[in-house]
């Protein structure tokens, strides 16, 4: 199921808050508004966490993570880091990563298995994110945007990458990611992909302006919409699937 | 190779057949990323379908680098390879993409393309060294060509000026905009050409290959024979020049001003009709066209566009060859060899110069008063710098035995040095020698033109001012009509009016002795008339010291005057009212006989009254102004 939300009047909800299968890092708001939202519809199954990063509440852009760790930027204070940690499950690794190009999240796009990373990262940071997030890195570029975070977004079960994205370039990323890929938009036509959803491999988040047929799409690609639509009439397939997810979460 | 075929734009029927069919940019010719025709991948949208076989893709290939892996171990260790990398970011700079092999090669010569952390900024720069060594198609250099190639739907090539499609500014995006707009030209048919040169401005407008209308006018503005325009220069000096011409230039530069905004003010509908408008100002004409509150064009305009070729001064005739080349386009077969386009680059750089001299023989020829072309001026500059050459080049350089060389560096270093006893010493052995030895006489000797300058010993002299080895030389035979490498001859180096003096001496006494005309000198003189010009420059000066002294002493004389006369002044204001009334009796008295208007100050500021005083009660002033100052002062006393 994909929710539609907003923060603070704004659609960018992807710069606002961090989502994976294990944690959820939501900014420092001044309503409690868009935190309640992810509040009530994860705080059964993972923890929602506030917090800031180096006094920023641009915590999306800032960080990248996945049910095996989270990585920060050098900009990170000592004191938001023990608070993220000490809010973290146990077996999140969390680790700090000295990197020019400081918006992590705007140039890493991950799942639990695989990255995409911009051509210019470093090679120690690389190393850190194999090591702390258990991933492959591949750097690639979307449609000829460096900003992979921004432009992709993809969960272990599919993804939503630019709109210019041509159909080979897709097709290439399929394979390369493991996980079905769809050219899309959200926030009515908007193709900062990155800025607008929120995915895990069960619960989406996107702005407010986002069309009923963007939602459609979402839903369908990330395989949103099958265990709340179906009800007691999930196909045998699909629980298959959702117990794997909760498998792969618990352990 | 196969030749081309020029066509032109509104007159030929087939180009607008072209244009039409224009279906891509020449690849070489692409400096914006293609796009799919499917920019925002609606179509995908709309297949709901698609979503019901969503699938993982098993096509295992980088469309980036262009190979296909045979496995997924294989693709994985692609992704992660410096290769990869490379050719992504030569993607992102729209460079094609190189392969394995060359890059191998590359890896061999560049030790740092991998591992360290600085990698990132050696690899930037070998790149951009491999650039523009390694492959030709540098597309980011496409955008400097003046000329674009578009290909058609046949494979035939057209090429044509890109500003025909798209001004400095406004480049577009994709493929598909610049082809639309191709296939727009031969509808816009209202075209404006505008050019503004030293003073001369001129305009036409066209519509198809007709000229509606055209003006052309100019004014006195730029600074004869020193070049540059009145305001510029005034801009950079500080505006000190107050001369009759310098104003006036300033004044025909408001005017110009003036005018082509009327101009354009006359011709608005008209030039706002017009879909492109070429405008060539440069340097100070920028601001008569763009920098002002009601300038008749602006800069963010899309219509405006530059001129991509030289050009000469703004004329009538000028601006119907521009036009003539602007419409002309090139058709090339489909097997027209473009790799070999930077070579050919070059080579229509050097044979512009040919070219655009023809042009303005031709149109020197149409008119007189293109006679001082800026390119022409170009072309005498050079054959002037070509002259002395020229002029050198026949005069063969005799050459010396080795013997007389060195006693040609001893006169040297005599004339140099001022040395007149060396001097006589070395002519005299020189003269004993040569009594003997009869192969060269003293006259090749001082004759002589040392290597690379070519000066001879009369150069030295003369530069250096030395008359008595002038005369000394000029009896022994050293010849004055020699130039020196830049074809100077010895008396165009004379240092001062002495020296000059000398020369023309000399031919006076020998008058066939040598070619005195070649060599530049002025007519001769005679001693006593060099001696009476000398005595009356000697007397004219004499009187100019006099009236100086003179001018210098009466104007002491008057500072004196002028002081006492201030001192009195002090002492009279000082005075009360009463003080100053009894003065002016007692001076009443004394002056009695002289004209009594002459008589003492001003009350208020004791001035002496030159004329008919201002008067109330006993008081006399210089002017009504004083007389009102004191009546106040004395109202608000009392």
């Amino acid at each position: 199921m994909a929710v539609r939300t907003q923060f603070e009047s704004s659609n960018d909800i992807g710069v606002f808050a961090r989502l994976t299968n294990a944690y959820c890092l939501v900014g420092i708001g001044g309503s409690e508004n868009f935190y309640s939202t992810f509040e009530s519809e994860l705080s059964d199954h993972i923890p929602v966490i506030h917090s800031s990063i180096g006094d920023c509440r641009i915590v999306g852009r800032l960080t990248v993570g996945n049910r095996h760790g989270l990585l920060v930027p050098s900009s990170t204070t000592d004191q938001e880091l023990q608070h993220i940690r000490n809010s973290l499950p146990d077996n999140v690794r969390l680790r700090r990563c000295e990197e020019r190009l400081s918006a992590l999240g705007n140039v890493i796009a991950c799942n639990d298995y695989v990255a995409l990373i911009h051509p210019d990262l470093d090679k120690e940071t690389e190393q850190i994110l194999t090591d702390t997030l258990n991933v492959e890195c591949f750097r690639q570029t979307i449609a000829d945007r460096v900003l992979v975070g921004s432009y992709s977004v993809f969960s272990n079960q599919g993804g939503l990458v630019h709109p210019k994205t041509t159909v080979q370039e897709q097709e290439e990323l399929s394979s390369l990611l493991q996980v079905p890929l769809v050219a899309g938009t959200v926030n009515r036509g908007s193709d900062v992909i990155g800025a607008g959803l929120l995915v895990n491999d069960w619960m989406g988040f996107c702005g407010l302006d986002t069309t009923a047929h963007e939602i459609s799409v979402i839903e369908s690609v990330f395989k949103l919409g099958q265990q709340s639509a179906a009800g007691g009439a999930t196909t045998t397939g699909n629980t298959k699937t959702i117990k794997d997810a909760l498998v792969d979460a618990l352990t | 190779m196969a030749s081309f075929k020029q066509l032109k734009l509104f007159v030929d029927k087939e180009l607008d057949q072209c244009l039409q069919n224009v279906v891509r940019p020449f690849t070489e010719h692409v400096y914006f990323p293609e796009t799919p025709v499917d920019p925002l991948g609606i179509e995908k949208h709309h297949q709901e379908s698609q979503f019901q076989a969503l699938s993982i893709s098993d096509t295992l290939a980088c469309t980036t680098c262009q190979i296909q892996f045979s496995d997924r171990s294989e693709q994985t260790l692609h992704f992660k390879s410096d290769w990869h990398r490379f050719n992504l970011k030569r993607k992102l700079r729209n460079q094609v993409a190189i392969s394995s092999e060359k890059f191998e090669d590359m890896e061999k010569d560049i030790s740092s393309i991998s591992g360290s952390d600085s990698s990132n900024d050696d690899l930037s720069d070998s790149e951009s060294v491999l650039n523009i060594s390694a492959d030709g198609s540098y597309n980011s250099c496409a955008r400097n060509n003046p000329k674009i190639v578009l290909t058609l739907n046949d494979g035939r090539h057209l090429s044509l000026y890109r500003c025909l499609l798209h001004g400095k500014k406004n480049f577009p995006e994709e493929s598909q905009e610049l082809i639309l707009t191709a296939q727009r030209l031969p509808l816009c048919t209202y075209w404006c050409i505008v050019m503004a040169a030293g003073g001369h401005f001129a305009i036409a407008l066209f519509e198809r290959d007709k000229i509606i209308q055209h003006k052309t006018f100019h004014k006195y503005v730029i600074r004869a024979k020193q070049g540059s325009a009145q305001t510029a220069h005034d801009q950079k000096t500080g505006g000190k020049a107050r001369s009759a011409g310098a104003n006036l230039r300033r004044q025909n530069m408001l005017h110009l001003k003036q005018k082509i905004q009327e101009l354009f003010i006359s011709l608005k509908t008209e030039v706002q009709r017009c879909s492109l408008i070429f405008v060539r100002a440069p340097s100070f004409n920028q601001q008569l066209l763009f920098s002002d509150k009601n300038a008749p064009l602006s800069t963010s305009d899309p219509r405006i566009r530059s001129i991509p070729f030289a050009t000469l001064r703004p004329t009538f005739n000028e601006i119907k060859r521009v036009y003539d080349q602007l419409t002309k386009m090139e058709l090339y077969p489909e097997d027209y060899q473009f790799q070999k386009a930077e070579s050919e680059k070059a080579s229509i750089a050097k044979s512009k110069l040919p070219i655009m001299k023809k042009a303005t023989a031709v149109s020197s020829s149409d008119s007189e008063d293109n006679s001082d072309d800026e390119t022409e001026q170009a072309a005498a500059k050079q054959t002037t710098k070509k002259q002395p050459v020229v002029s050198s080049a026949p005069t063969d350089r005799k050459l010396l035995p080795v013997e007389d060389l060195s006693t040609f560096n001893e006169l040297f270093t005599a004339c140099r040095l001022n040395d007149i006893q060396r001097f006589d010493d070395l002519i005299s052995r020189l003269r004993a020698l040569k009594t003997i030895d009869e192969s060269t006489s003293i006259a090749d000797i001082l004759n002589y033109q040392t290597a690379g300058s070519l000066d001879t010993l009369l150069h030295i002299a003369s530069e250096r001012g030395h008359l008595k080895l002038i005369q000394r030389l000029l009896h022994e035979g050293a010849d004055p009509s020699l130039a020196n490498q830049r074809g100077k001859y010895p008396y165009n180096l004379c240092k001062n009016k002495e020296t000059k003096e000398a020369f023309r001496l000399f031919r006076n006494d020998y008058p066939d002795k040598y070619d005195y005309n070649l060599g530049q000198i002025a007519p001769s003189i005679t001693t006593e008339e060099l001696e009476r010009q000398r005595t009356a420059e000697r007397e004219r000066r004499r009187q100019t010291k006099k009236r100086r002294a003179d001018k210098q002493r009466s104007d002491q004389e008057r500072q004196l005057r002028e002081q006492d006369e201030e001192k009195q002044r002090i002492a009279f204001l000082a005075l009360s009212d009463a003080e100053k009334k009894t003065l002016a009796v007692h001076m009443n008295f004394e002056t009695k006989k002289r004209d009594e208007l002459h008589l003492g100050r001003c009350w208020q500021c004791a001035y002496k009254i030159s004329d008919e005083p201002f008067t109330y009660y006993d008081y006399k002033f210089c002017s009504t102004a004083c007389l009102k100052s004191h009546r106040a002062k004395s109202k608000s006393t009392s």
